[in-house]
């Protein structure tokens, strides 16, 4: 089965008049894949992922997770936001746990600990997870942030820019340590994120769909990533289908999508 | 954003105060409690500072002495301001009358002699009793409407004008329907403080519940945070900062207006004691109470920024 996202539309309604954010989007994503979605600030990419985690609800069209249509959130679908997110008076451990628990009632608490250490194990957590998230660096909150998600067993996992605000060697090492975790995952196969970041976008995904700001398409095009896994970071540069996908990806964005709303808002 | 609109019109509000800041009810201004301007900062309002980049122990106990002696040529100054005043003015008591008096009613703090002669302790705890009643009875009402007007839209349609118009209102006007209603004086008195306490706390609490941040919520509903779960986990600990805040100036205020309740009220407490003192042409007496419900006032405010300090957490981002 599949993730399908059937003519979605949506349009916010601002003071300087309606804003079509979705203009009619359709995607199949298949069981197992990694699909990042890149784009210009503007072009409803986060506004995308919200409705695929029923955060927010679309004017028209629907998405269908397994044949049944998502309403609203559910723990088939974990998200783990930009701005980390984690609740300030909790320590790491409550976290994860806390969220695991209520997001799946269905299994045993026992058996949700469990997991949720084996994730705070296998993110570097574990020695901190008394600490309050305030008192740990920003890749740790990320990966708190991640861990928290795997522990309730998705079945499709929504990353919103997960790394965009750390340091370009934590993010590194994060970008690793995501494709680690999933690909030794059997509950949590379908990975969605949206990135602002070119070579994230290459070596995590399957496919890239590259998206548009108005008034053009939202999803101007989708790039198929067929680079044989594991990828080694070092060695990814030197490939020709990454370079082929590079410069056609650096082409799309820095030129062809380039409309005068988007310097606009890159401005902004 | 209309949560933000609602955030804006609470920073309108006068009464409206975060983190330590606290609103100082006669002037009006915010400060902090503890941070000095600048300078001879005191070592909880100082930065912390990188260790390696630590000032030498020699030059911290330096700026704690600096703080000793300046808080104490603080007082020299006032005593000098008063003496200075007492000198032209002979009904005044001076510094020195005072003091004796102040001595003398602290050797026998708790003497009872009937009513019209008990010590300066059983006033104090009469006062202190008198607030904490009406305090707590306050929080009774104002903790749930300011977690229902900041929780719906509705309510706070419904009780905010209200509010409003009540909280510019002088509590001693409420006196005289708490005697009718209540037929006591002392029970006035207690309804004073009650009246008096509401306000601030009822609106530091509507505004910590109205204020929790959309990334909060999301967290709530996409790991489907139960309605009991959202409120210990998420509301409750989110808003307790700020409604902590709001007790503690509802205390300050209420330590204020007991005195002169019970001016009114008569027959126990440091209010009477006060103008009691006053009708006895006792001066001494009342420069001496004035010290001591200084003190009283100073250690409420401390315990309630030892609470504070507790439930705040640090906040992230």
């Amino acid at each position: 089965m599949s993730l399908e996202i059937m003519g979605v539309r949506k349009t916010f309604h601002t003071k300087s008049g309606a804003q079509p954010v979705l203009r009619g989007v359709d995607l199949e994503i298949e069981k197992g894949e990694f699909v990042s979605i890149i784009g210009h600030s503007g072009c409803g990419k986060s506004t995308l992922l919200n409705v695929i985690g029923g955060l927010e609800g679309a004017d028209e069209g629907k998405v269908v997770l397994d044949g049944f249509r998502v309403e609203g959130p559910g723990p088939d679908r974990a998200i783990v936001f930009q701005n980390y997110s984690l609740l300030p008076w909790m320590s790491v451990y409550d976290n994860v746990v806390e969220a695991a628990l209520s997001a799946r009632p269905d299994r045993k608490s026992d058996a949700t600990r469990d997991i949720a250490e084996k994730y705070l194990r296998s993110t570097g957590l574990w020695l901190h997870r008394d600490k309050k998230p305030g008192e740990i660096s920003g890749g740790m909150r990320q990966r708190t942030a991640v861990a928290r998600a795997f522990a309730v067993g998705p079945k499709v996992l929504l990353l919103d820019e997960p790394f965009g605000a750390l340091d370009a060697l934590t993010r590194s090492n994060l970008q690793q340590q995501l494709i680690d975790l999933w690909s030794h995952e059997d509950d949590t196969e379908t990975v969605l994120m949206v990135t602002h970041g070119i070579d994230e976008a290459i070596f995590l995904a399957d496919r890239i769909v590259v998206m548009a700001n108005p008034p053009k398409p939202s999803v101007a095009e989708i790039i198929e990533v067929k680079i044989e896994r594991p990828r080694d970071k070092a060695e990814l540069p030197k490939d020709p289908e990454y370079q082929r996908i590079r410069e056609r990806l650096v082409y799309l964005l820095e030129r062809e999508l380039v409309t005068p709303q988007t310097n606009e808002q890159e401005a902004a | 954003m209309s949560e933000r609109d609602l955030k804006t019109s609470f920073d309108a509000l006068p009464g409206r105060v975060d983190g330590a800041a606290v609103l100082d009810p006669s002037t009006g201004i915010e400060h902090g409690d503890t941070a000095p301007p600048s300078g001879t900062a005191g070592a909880a309002g100082r930065p912390r500072r990188v260790a390696g980049l630590r000032r030498p122990a020699s030059a911290r106990a330096r700026s704690a002495v600096d703080q000793v002696v300046l808080g104490f040529a603080g007082f020299v100054g006032l005593f000098a301001l008063w003496a200075a005043i007492a000198a032209v003015s002979p009904d005044l008591p001076t510094p020195a009358e005072s003091l004796s008096a102040l001595s003398d009613l602290l050797a026998e703090p708790f003497h009872d002699n009937g009513p019209n002669d008990k010590g300066i302790g059983i006033q104090l705890m009469t006062s202190l009793q008198r607030v904490f009643i009406g305090f707590a009875l306050a929080l009774v009402v104002a903790i749930p409407v300011g977690f229902a007007m900041g929780a719906s839209r509705q309510a706070w349609s419904a009780f905010n004008p209200v509010v409003q118009l009540l909280r510019p209102v002088s509590p001693l006007a409420w006196f005289p329907l708490g005697l009718v209603v209540l037929k006591a004086a002392p029970a006035a008195a207690i309804f004073v403080i009650f009246i008096t306490s509401i306000w601030p706390t009822l609106l530091n609490t509507a505004f910590g519940v109205a204020s929790v941040p959309e990334s909060h919520k999301n967290v709530a509903r996409v790991f489907r945070f139960s309605k009991f779960k959202y409120t210990r986990h998420v509301l409750l600990p989110y808003s307790l900062p700020s409604m902590v805040t709001g007790m503690r100036i509802s205390m300050g205020i209420a330590w204020m207006v007991i005195v002169a309740a019970e001016m009114l009220s008569g027959g126990t407490g440091i209010g009477f004691f006060v103008w009691d003192a006053y009708n006895a042409s006792n001066l001494a007496n009342v420069a001496a109470a004035i010290f001591l419900i200084g003190i009283v006032g100073v250690a409420l405010d401390f315990a309630f920024g030892k609470l504070q300090a507790r439930v705040q957490y640090k906040e992230v981002v």
